[in-house]
């Protein structure tokens, strides 16, 4: 029982600041950390917008500009004009994850930190899976008709269909707990590593953020391609 | 401590926060895509309509060269057949020319050739007459000397002259 032993030693799994709201409990840091992360991305992209030089881009909007020419490069190639609707939901996955889990980088504490990555939190991911979800499979249907989309279940025999039911509801489960694992053993690291003296907990620390950082774009590009994939596969025809 | 993985508040399961959520990422997902992605991708397709008419007029300017290349080496090529014309043209003309001039000389050459043989026989004529006149003369005086009286100078003469003319033919 991983928990418990880490518990025994003093550090926090899992815990997060509560706060109780009509009698539903809330996990106050994780939506602090979110709504920073939401303002951190609506800041930089209205930057952009009230400074969209046409002639010399600044760092910003080439910032931008790559990230929506990659994707649009991603779902045009695969999926044809037609799915637009994929590409500011990648975009804004991406970009989203991405300065969230950055977040976590910010010294904000030393075992219990006051701004946590919001991903460390599966409120966080399965939010964001089940809006792809929804989207995906509101393509799909919009497609090829609720009959179409639910007859692609039963390719390419009708043996398959558990499987491939069992298969669309793992979709935003793996999704979201890809996400939510990589960010919660990050933190995780972190508080173990501010268990060390304090002369020396900066060392594996600053490692281990610099790495947590690079694991945070991994993380934010599996999550926006994979919903690029998985949009891809519920519109195409003919199925598998 | 000891926390049990089932508690009341398993941290796999989703709470209140869920809703939260979603609400904050639908919320940052409408402003980007209504207010930050359309002025971006107007900005790239504005830069890449941009780049594609330069390219554009780069490629017409490389075409409008090439046709300048093409027609300065044609007059050049216009050019240098009109030179070469005119060089045969002259040196047709020079050798004409030359021609006519060697002619000319040779036949110059020729007429004072002749002139010259001509003074030269009419020289030797005179001195051949000169030469016969005075031999008559002396075997006319040297006669008279040895018979002692003058001789029939007219008779005599022509009898002398059909004798020289005689040694002369038989000389030739």
């Amino acid at each position: 029982m991983v928990p418990g032993l880490l518990g025994a030693i003093g550090v926090p799994v899992a815990q997060f600041v509560d706060v109780k709201v009509f009698g539903y409990t809330i996990h106050a840091d994780t939506v602090w950390s979110t709504l920073i992360a939401g303002l951190i991305v609506i800041a930089m992209g209205l930057a952009v917008r009230w400074s969209a030089t046409k002639e010399v881009p600044g760092r910003l909007q080439l910032f931008w500009e790559v990230i929506v020419e990659a994707v649009q490069g991603q779902v045009e190639g695969t999926l044809g004009p037609k799915s637009a609707a994929a590409v500011p939901l990648a975009i804004t996955l991406f970009v989203f994850i991405l300065v969230a889990n950055w977040i976590e980088v910010i010294p904000s504490g030393a075992v219990t930190v006051a701004l946590p990555a919001p991903a460390a939190d599966v409120n966080f991911t399965y939010a964001l899976a089940l809006v792809v979800f929804m989207t995906y499979t509101a393509a799909g249907i919009r497609r090829r008709g609720l009959g179409g989309y639910l007859a692609r279940l039963t390719k390419p025999h009708w043996i398959m269909t558990p499987i491939n039911v069992i298969e669309e509801i793992a979709k935003p489960f793996t999704l979201a707990l890809r996400l939510f694992g990589n960010l919660f053993s990050g933190g995780l690291m972190i508080a173990l590593l501010a268990l060390l003296p304090f002369w020396l907990t900066w060392v594996p620390t600053a490692a281990w953020k610099l790495f947590d950082m690079f694991i945070g774009v991994i993380q934010a590009f599996i999550f926006a391609l994979l919903t690029v994939l998985y949009y891809e596969v519920a519109v195409s025809e003919g199925g598998h | 401590m000891a926390a049990p993985i089932f508690a009341a508040s398993n941290f796999l399961f989703p709470n209140a926060t869920f809703i939260a959520e979603i609400v904050a990422f639908l919320v940052v997902l409408g402003v980007l895509a209504k207010y930050v992605l359309p002025p971006v991708n107007k900005a790239i397709n504005d830069r890449q309509a941009q780049i594609r008419s330069g390219l554009d007029a780069a490629e017409e300017g490389r075409r409008l060269l090439a046709d300048a290349h093409a027609q300065h080496e044609r007059l050049l090529e216009e050019g240098r057949r009109e030179a070469r014309s005119i060089v045969e043209q002259a040196t047709k003309v020079a050798e004409q020319a030359k021609a006519d001039i060697l002619a000319s000389a040779r036949q110059e050459a020729q007429r004072l050739a002749e002139r010259a043989r001509a003074d030269i026989a009419r020289e030797a004529e005179r001195a051949a007459e000169d030469l016969r006149r005075d031999l008559v003369n002396l075997v006319i005086e040297t006669a008279e000397r040895v018979i002692g009286a003058e001789l029939d100078a007219e008779r005599h003469r022509r009898l002398i002259e059909d004798a020289v003319a005689a040694l002369e033919s038989n000389a030739a």
